[in-house]
C-alpha cells in the first residue's frame, strides 16, 4: 500500500522545507472531493468558558484531516463535537453552524444516537469493554439490530480484517478483550468503531498511548481505511500529522482580552503538505519549526 | 562486646546488623507493651465477667477441664519462645505481626487462667497466675543477658522492675485466694489491672519507646472487639443449650404461653421474617436501583438534583420508629387513599372467595412488609448510586462512541460494571431489614401468643390470605420472649437460641457482602 | 463491507436532517424507560412528604387537643391515663444520648485513629471486618445483652459500689502518677547528690500520702472495704438506689455499643480524607508519628470528626429497641434523671404505646400522642443530620 517513511523526533525540519514521502492519496486529493463537514464561525462553551472559537474548516471525503497544535487549544473539543460527543458534558453548547453532509448537526430535532452511528469514535486511551474480543467488535451492529449470529460473525470477521487484528485473534474469539497489549486493544477499539459501517471515523490521539511499533501499525490502517471512510485525527505529534494526512489544521490557544480567559481557535487550515512546507500564518510557522510547543 | 570475636567479620556488616536487630524489636517490644496495657483495661472488665460467671454458673464447662492446661501451654509456649528470640536461641526472623501474636498468645492465656482462678479461688489454681510476672522478668533479664550491662543503674531497674510485678501479683493472688465472698474479688480484679497497667507505664518509660499515646488508641479498638466477642460468647452461651436439645422442634415449634412448652418455637418468626425479606427484594431492590441509575445517569446537575440527593440522605438518617409511624398511618390506620384500595381489594376478594380479605385497622404482613422496604429504600439508592458512580467514564465512552442510546450504554455498560457493589449493598439493606424490630412493633406484629395458621401452600386463599393477617417476625419474637422472661425465666434461654439464629443469618449476609466487596476490588485493580 | 441500511449514507451525498432524526419508536422507548427511572427517584420525595403529612397531621390533633399544663408538669409519662409528661422522655433520652457517647465517642474515635493511622494493612484488613460485623448486630440482640449482661454485671455493681470505685480509682492514679515522677526521676542522669537526696525524700512523701489515701478509703469502705471486711455487707452502702432488671445506664452502654462502628466509619473517613503530603511534610520535618497525628492530622480532619460525634449522637438519640428491653420501664414511667432507675426515652415510650394486646389503646389522644413525640423526635435528628451534613461537606471542601 502507501509508503510511509517515518521521519524521527529530533529531525526538526528547517525553516521551509522539509523533505517528506507523503503519501499518494494526498496528491490525488482533489478539492472537488465531496464535502462531509462544513463548519461556520463554530464556537464551543463549557458554561461559560468558551473553549475554542470560530472555527471554520471543510472536511473532504476520502481524506484524512489532521488537528494539530499545542495543549489546551480545543483540538479535541472541536473533534468530539463532530459526534455530538460534547453532549455528554454538563454544560456544553455549540455556537454557529457545523454542517454534516448539508444537515445541521445541531439542530434540535436531530437524535445524536444516530449521529453516532454515522460518525464513529476511536479513543486516546483505549476502551474495550469489559467483554470477549467478539462481544466488543458485535456491539454496534447489536444495537443497530443485526441479531443473527452468522451475520454478526461475517461483520466481526471482516472488521477485524480491516483492523489488520484477524490473524492475531481469530482463534481466540471469546476471550477477554482487556488482556490484549494496548496496541491490540486500540485496534480492537477501531474494529468495534468500524463494525457499525460508519461514514466518517473520528480519532483522538488514537496513537498517544502506545508505543512507536504499534503506532506505526495504525498509522499504515489510517492509510488503508480511508479509501472507505473519512477520517479526522487529533495528534500531538506533527510528524505523525505530516505522515498521514492530507489537508491539516493548525490551532492554536490565546488570551481573549474581552474574557480573560485562554481560548483556542483555528489559525490555518490547508493542505498538509502547504502547512508543513509553505504556511501562510507565522504562528504556523512557529510550532512547525519547534520554536514553542 | 569483642567484634574481632566473629570469624573476622565486616564490623559494618555487625553494625548493621545490630540496628537492625534493635530496630525490630523496638517494634516488638512496644506492641508487646501496647497489647499489655490494653490487656490491663479489659482485665478489669473480664474480672468482673468472672464473677458474674461465678455467681450463676457454678458449674460452666467453659472453665474446667481441658481449657487451663491449654491456655497454660499457650502461656509458657509463648513465654519461652518470647525469651528465646530476646536470648538469641530463636534464630528465625520473627516478623512484627507474629510477635503480636505471640504476645496476644501470652496475654490471653494469662487472662483465661486468672478468670479461671476467679471462678474457682483455690491456691493451686491461683499459682497460674504467675506466670505473668514471670515472664515479663525473663523477657527483661533476657534483654540484660544479651547486652551485659555495665551500668548498675539499669540493672537496678531490670531487678527492681521484675520483683514489682511479681510482688504485686502475689498480693492479689492471696487476697483473691483468701477473700471468702468472691464477689469482692471484682474489685481486685481491678487492681489487678492499674498494676498491670502501672507495670506497663513503668516498663514504657524504661524502654523508652512506648507512646501512650498509642497505646490508649489500641486500647480503644482492643475494647471494641473484647465487647463484640464477649456478647457473642454471652448469647451464643445462653441459647446454645436450647438449640442443642430441641433443634428440629425449636425450628418448627410456634409462640407458646409457657416455656416449657415442647411445641414452642420460632417456625412463624422464620416464616414472617422471610416474607419481609421478600417483600424488600421485590420493592426496595428494584425502585433503589432504578431511583440511583436515575440519580447518577440520568438526572442533570441542578437544583433538584441537589435536593433529590439530600432528600434521600436524611431519609437514610430517619431513626427507624418513625418508619413504624409511617406504615401505622399508611397502612393499619389508613387514610382516605388506602381504604378506598382496601375496599377495591375486598371487593374482588370477595367475588374469589369468601368474606374479606383485609380487614380494616388491622396490622398486616403486608404492611409490616412494605414499612421494612421503606425504610431500607434510602440505603439501596445509596449504595447503588456509589456502585454506578464508580463505574469509569471511558467505558460509557466507549458505548457512546459506537452510537449506543442512553439506555443501551446502561443496560450494557454500566450495570454489569457496578453489579457487585449493587449486590453487596442490597445483602447488607437485607440484612439490616431481616434485624429491625421497632417498625415491626410500630405496625402492630404481635408480641405475644399468635395463632398458629396451617400450612401456606393449602391453596390460593391460604397463601394470599396470610398477607392481611397478623405476623411476626424473629426480632419480635425475641422482644417477646425477653419480655415474657420476667414472669417466665424459661423464656430467657430461648430468645438466647432465637437470638442465635438471627445472628447466624444477618452475619453471614454481612459477612459475605464484605468478602464479595472485597473479592470484586481485587478482581478490578 | 457487509451492506446494510447506513451505507446509502456513503453513496448520497445530501442528507436530510429528518434522517438524522433517528425513528421515533426508539425515542419514544428512550422517554419512557428515563420517564420510569425519575418516578423511581421521585419515590423519595413521596416518602419524605408522606411522613412529614403523618407525623403533623396527628401531632397536630395532639396539640391543639392536649392540657399543656399536664404535659410538662414533671409527673410521668403515663399515656393510658392521659399523662403526656414530656420532660420523662426527653430527660431519659438524654441521659441515654449521653452516656452512650461517652462509651461510643472514645471508643469509636480511638479504634478509627488507631486503625487509619497505626495499624498495618495486614492488621487493618484483620479488624476492619470485624467492626462491620459489629455493625450489622441487630439492635434486639443488644437489647438482650444489655438486659442480661450489662445490667446485672455493670451497673447494679457500679450503682452499689459507686464510692468505693471512686475512691480506690483515685488512689490507683495517684499512684501512677508517683510512679511516673519517680521513674522519670530515676531516669535523669544529671541529677547531683544534693538533688537525688531531695527526689528521694520527696519519693517517700508521696508514697505516705498515697498510702494515707488508700487507708482512709479503706476505713470511709468500713465494711465493704475489700481489704478489711465482708463485701457481703456492701449493698447496704450504695450510693445509688439501683433497680434491678433493667436501667437506664445498661441500656444506654448497650447503645454506646450499637453506635461505635458508626462513629469509628465516619472519623475513618473524615481521617482517610486528610491528603498524604501532609502527613509527609510532618515527618519530614522529623515529627514523631504521634506527633503528627495529634498536630496534624486531627486538626485536619476536626471537621469530620465532629460530623462522626453528631451522627452518633443522632443515631442513639433514635436507637428504639434497646432501651425497651432493657431501659426498666414497661409501659409508661416516673420522672427520674439518675441513670440507675428505669424510665423511657422518647423512642421507647413509642414503641412501649404501640405493644400490647391490643395496638394503641387509651383514653382520649394516646394514638396522637404517639405521633407527637415521633415529630420531636424527627425534628431533633433531622437537625443533627443536616448540621452533620454540613460538616461533611466542608470536609470535601477543603480537600
Amino acid at each position: 500500500m502507501s509508503t510511509v517513511t517515518p521521519t524521527t523526533m529530533d529531525d526538526k525540519p528547517k525553516a521551509t522545507t522539509l523533505s517528506l514521502d507523503t503519501p499518494t492519496a494526498s496528491a490525488s486529493a482533489p478539492s472537488t472531493a465531496e464535502i462531509v463537514f462544513e463548519t461556520a464561525d463554530l464556537s464551543v462553551y463549557y458554561s461559560l468558558f468558551r473553549a475554542v472559537r470560530d472555527v471554520n474548516l471543510d472536511v473532504r471525503q476520502g481524506q484524512i484531516t489532521a488537528l494539530i497544535g499545542p495543549s489546551g487549544c480545543g483540538k479535541s473539543t472541536v473533534l468530539r463535537s463532530f459526534n455530538r460527543m460534547n453532549d455528554l458534558i454538563p454544560g456544553a453548547r455549540v455556537e454557529g453552524t457545523l454542517r454534516y453532509r448539508g444537515v445541521d448537526l445541531y439542530d434540535p430535532k436531530v437524535d445524536p444516537v444516530e449521529v453516532r452511528r454515522r460518525i464513529g469514535m476511536v479513543f486516546q486511551k483505549p476502551n474495550p469493554f469489559p467483554k470477549s474480543i467478539f462481544d466488543n467488535v458485535a456491539y454496534g451492529p447489536r444495537i443497530a439490530g443485526v441479531k443473527k449470529k452468522s451475520e454478526l460473525s461475517d461483520i466481526v470477521e471482516a472488521s477485524l480484517q480491516r483492523a489488520a487484528l484477524w490473524e492475531e485473534v481469530k482463534d481466540r474469539l471469546s476471550a477477554s478483550a482487556t488482556g490484549m497489549s494496548g496496541g491490540q486493544q486500540q485496534r480492537l477499539c477501531i474494529a468495534r468503531a468500524i463494525a457499525s459501517n460508519p461514514d466518517v471515523l473520528l480519532m483522538d490521539e488514537p496513537c498517544s498511548a502506545l508505543d512507536p511499533i504499534a503506532t506505526a501499525r495504525i498509522e499504515e490502517l489510517m492509510a488503508e481505511l480511508k479509501h472507505d471512510y473519512t477520517i479526522m485525527i487529533v495528534t500531538h505529534n506533527m510528524q505523525q500529522a505530516a505522515r498521514v494526512s492530507d489537508r491539516t489544521a493548525f490551532f492554536t490557544a490565546e488570551l481573549d482580552p474581552k474574557t480573560d480567559q485562554r481560548t483556542g481557535l483555528l489559525v490555518e487550515y490547508d493542505a498538509t503538505t502547504t502547512i508543513f512546507s509553505n504556511p501562510a500564518d507565522q504562528r504556523t510557522e512557529n510550532y512547525i519549526t519547534g520554536r514553542f510547543g | 562486646m569483642a567484634l574481632t570475636t566473629i570469624g573476622g567479620g565486616d564490623t559494618t556488616a555487625r553494625v548493621e546488623q545490630l540496628i537492625q536487630r534493635r530496630g525490630s524489636e523496638q517494634t516488638s517490644v512496644s506492641t508487646i507493651w501496647t497489647s499489655l496495657a490494653a490487656a490491663g483495661v479489659a482485665l478489669a472488665f473480664v474480672a468482673m465477667f468472672g464473677t458474674w460467671y461465678e455467681a450463676v454458673r457454678t458449674a460452666n464447662a467453659l472453665y474446667s477441664g481441658w481449657i487451663p492446661p491449654i491456655a497454660l501451654l499457650l502461656v509458657i509456649g509463648a513465654g519461652l519462645l518470647l525469651v528465646g528470640k530476646q536470648v538469641g536461641f530463636v534464630d528465625r526472623d520473627l516478623r512484627v505481626n507474629s510477635d503480636v501474636c505471640t504476645y496476644g498468645a501470652l496475654i490471653a492465656g494469662a487472662i483465661v487462667l486468672m478468670l479461671r482462678q476467679l471462678f474457682k479461688g483455690d491456691l493451686s489454681a491461683g499459682v497460674f497466675v504467675l506466670i505473668i510476672p514471670v515472664a515479663v522478668l525473663g523477657l527483661v533479664l533476657a534483654r540484660s543477658l544479651r547486652n551485659p550491662l555495665a551500668d548498675a543503674k539499669l540493672a537496678l531497674e531490670q531487678v527492681a522492675l521484675g520483683a514489682a510485678s511479681i510482688g504485686a501479683t502475689l498480693i492479689i493472688v492471696k487476697r483473691l485466694v483468701d477473700s471468702e465472698n468472691s464477689a469482692g474479688g471484682w474489685v481486685w480484679g481491678l487492681l489487678a489491672a492499674v498494676a498491670v497497667v502501672l507495670a506497663a507505664l513503668a516498663a514504657s518509660q524504661y524502654l523508652g519507646i512506648l507512646s501512650m499515646f498509642q497505646v490508649v488508641l489500641f486500647s480503644a479498638l482492643a475494647m471494641s472487639i473484647i465487647i463484640l466477642l464477649v456478647l457473642l460468647v454471652q448469647v451464643v452461651g445462653d441459647g446454645w443449650p436450647v438449640l442443642n436439645e430441641r433443634l428440629g422442634d425449636f425450628w418448627s415449634g410456634t409462640l407458646r404461653s409457657q416455656s416449657d412448652d415442647s411445641r414452642l418455637g420460632i417456625s412463624q418468626g422464620i416464616i414472617g421474617s422471610f416474607w419481609i425479606a421478600i417483600f424488600v427484594v421485590l420493592l426496595a431492590f428494584p425502585i433503589g436501583i432504578a431511583a440511583a441509575v436515575y440519580l447518577e445517569e440520568y438526572a442533570p446537575r441542578n437544583r433538584f438534583t441537589n435536593m433529590l440527593d439530600i432528600v434521600v440522605r436524611n431519609l437514610a438518617g430517619v431513626p427507624s420508629v418513625v418508619y413504624g409511624l409511617l406504615g401505622l398511618f399508611l397502612f393499619v390506620k389508613g387514610t382516605v387513599v388506602t381504604h378506598w384500595i382496601t375496599d377495591r381489594i375486598n371487593a374482588a376478594w370477595g367475588s374469589l372467595f369468601q368474606g374479606e380479605l383485609i380487614e380494616k385497622g388491622q396490622s398486616t404482613l403486608f404492611a409490616g412488609g412494605v414499612t421494612l422496604a421503606i425504610l431500607v429504600l434510602p440505603i439501596v439508592i445509596i449504595t447503588a448510586a456509589e456502585a454506578v458512580r464508580a463505574v469509569p467514564q471511558s467505558l460509557r465512552e466507549g458505548a457512546f462512541g459506537v452510537g449506543a442510546t442512553k439506555w443501551e450504554v446502561i443496560r450494557s455498560q454500566v450495570l454489569p460494571f457496578a453489579a457487585p457493589g449493587i449486590l453487596t449493598g442490597t445483602l447488607l439493606a437485607l440484612a439490616r431489614a431481616v434485624g429491625e424490630a421497632a417498625p415491626l412493633i410500630l405496625v402492630g406484629a404481635i408480641t405475644g401468643r399468635l395463632a398458629p395458621r396451617g400450612s401456606m401452600f393449602d391453596g390460593a386463599e391460604q397463601f394470599f390470605s396470610q398477607f392481611a393477617d397478623r405476623f411476626t417476625a424473629m426480632p419480635i419474637v425475641i422482644v417477646g420472649w425477653v419480655q415474657d422472661s420476667g414472669r417466665d425465666a424459661g423464656f430467657a434461654p430461648a430468645a438466647g437460641a432465637a437470638i442465635v439464629v438471627l445472628l447466624v443469618f444477618v452475619i453471614m449476609m454481612n459477612s459475605v457482602a464484605v468478602l464479595l466487596r472485597n473479592y470484586f476490588e481485587k478482581k478490578r485493580a | 463491507m457487509t451492506d446494510f441500511s447506513l451505507s446509502d449514507v456513503v453513496a448520497r451525498p445530501l442528507l436530510t436532517t429528518d434522517a438524522l432524526a433517528g425513528p421515533a419508536k426508539r425515542l419514544r422507548r428512550e422517554s419512557v424507560i428515563r420517564g420510569l427511572f425519575f418516578a423511581a427517584a421521585m419515590v423519595s420525595v413521596l416518602i419524605s412528604v408522606l411522613i412529614i403529612f403523618s407525623l403533623v397531621r396527628e401531632a397536630w390533633t395532639f396539640i391543639v387537643g392536649v392540657d399543656w399544663g399536664v404535659t410538662w408538669g414533671e409527673t410521668g409519662w403515663f399515656p393510658r391515663r392521659g399523662l403526656y409528661d414530656m420532660p420523662t422522655l426527653l430527660v431519659a433520652s438524654l441521659i441515654v444520648t449521653v452516656v452512650a457517647m461517652l462509651v461510643a465517642g472514645p471508643l469509636g474515635l480511638g479504634a478509627a485513629i488507631y486503625l487509619s493511622e497505626y495499624a498495618s494493612p495486614r492488621t487493618r484488613s484483620i479488624l476492619k471486618p470485624v467492626l462491620e460485623v459489629l455493625a450489622g448486630v441487630p439492635s434486639v440482640v443488644l437489647g438482650f445483652f444489655a438486659l442480661f449482661f450489662i445490667s446485672p454485671n455493670l451497673i447494679e455493681k457500679i450503682g452499689r459500689n459507686a464510692w468505693q470505685i471512686i475512691g480506690y480509682g483515685i488512689t490507683a492514679i495517684s499512684l501512677a502518677g508517683v510512679l511516673f515522677w519517680a521513674v522519670r526521676a530515676w531516669r535523669d542522669s544529671s541529677a547531683t547528690g544534693a538533688m537525688i537526696a531531695k527526689r528521694v525524700v520527696g519519693l517517700i512523701v508521696m508514697l505516705a500520702l498515697v498510702l494515707v489515701l488508700f487507708l482512709w478509703v479503706n476505713a470511709i469502705a468500713q465494711d465493704c472495704s475489700p481489704v478489711a471486711g465482708d463485701v457481703a455487707a456492701c449493698p447496704s452502702e450504695s450510693a445509688f438506689t439501683v433497680k434491678r432488671s433493667g436501667q437506664l445506664a445498661a441500656a444506654a452502654v448497650g447503645v454506646g455499643i450499637l453506635t461505635i462502628p458508626l462513629v469509628a466509619s465516619v472519623a475513618e473517613d473524615a481521617l482517610a480524607s486528610v491528603p498524604r503530603h501532609l502527613r509527609e511534610a510532618s515527618a519530614g520535618l522529623g515529627a514523631r508519628k504521634t506527633t503528627t497525628t495529634r498536630q496534624v492530622v486531627l486538626p485536619a480532619a476536626i471537621s469530620g470528626i465532629v460530623a462522626a460525634f453528631i451522627i452518633g449522637i443522632s443515631r442513639a438519640l433514635g436507637e428504639t429497641m434497646v432501651v425497651f428491653m432493657a431501659g426498666g420501664a414497661a409501659d409508661a414511667a416516673q420522672f427520674t434523671a439518675s441513670p440507675f432507675e428505669g424510665s423511657l426515652t422518647m423512642t421507647a415510650g413509642m414503641a412501649s404505646l404501640a405493644t400490647g394486646t391490643d395496638s394503641v389503646v387509651g383514653e382520649g389522644l394516646t394514638f396522637q400522642s404517639l405521633y407527637f413525640v415521633g415529630l420531636v423526635l424527627f425534628v431533633l435528628t433531622l437537625f443533627l443530620n443536616v448540621v452533620a451534613g454540613r460538616f461533611v461537606a466542608r470536609v470535601r471542601e477543603r480537600y
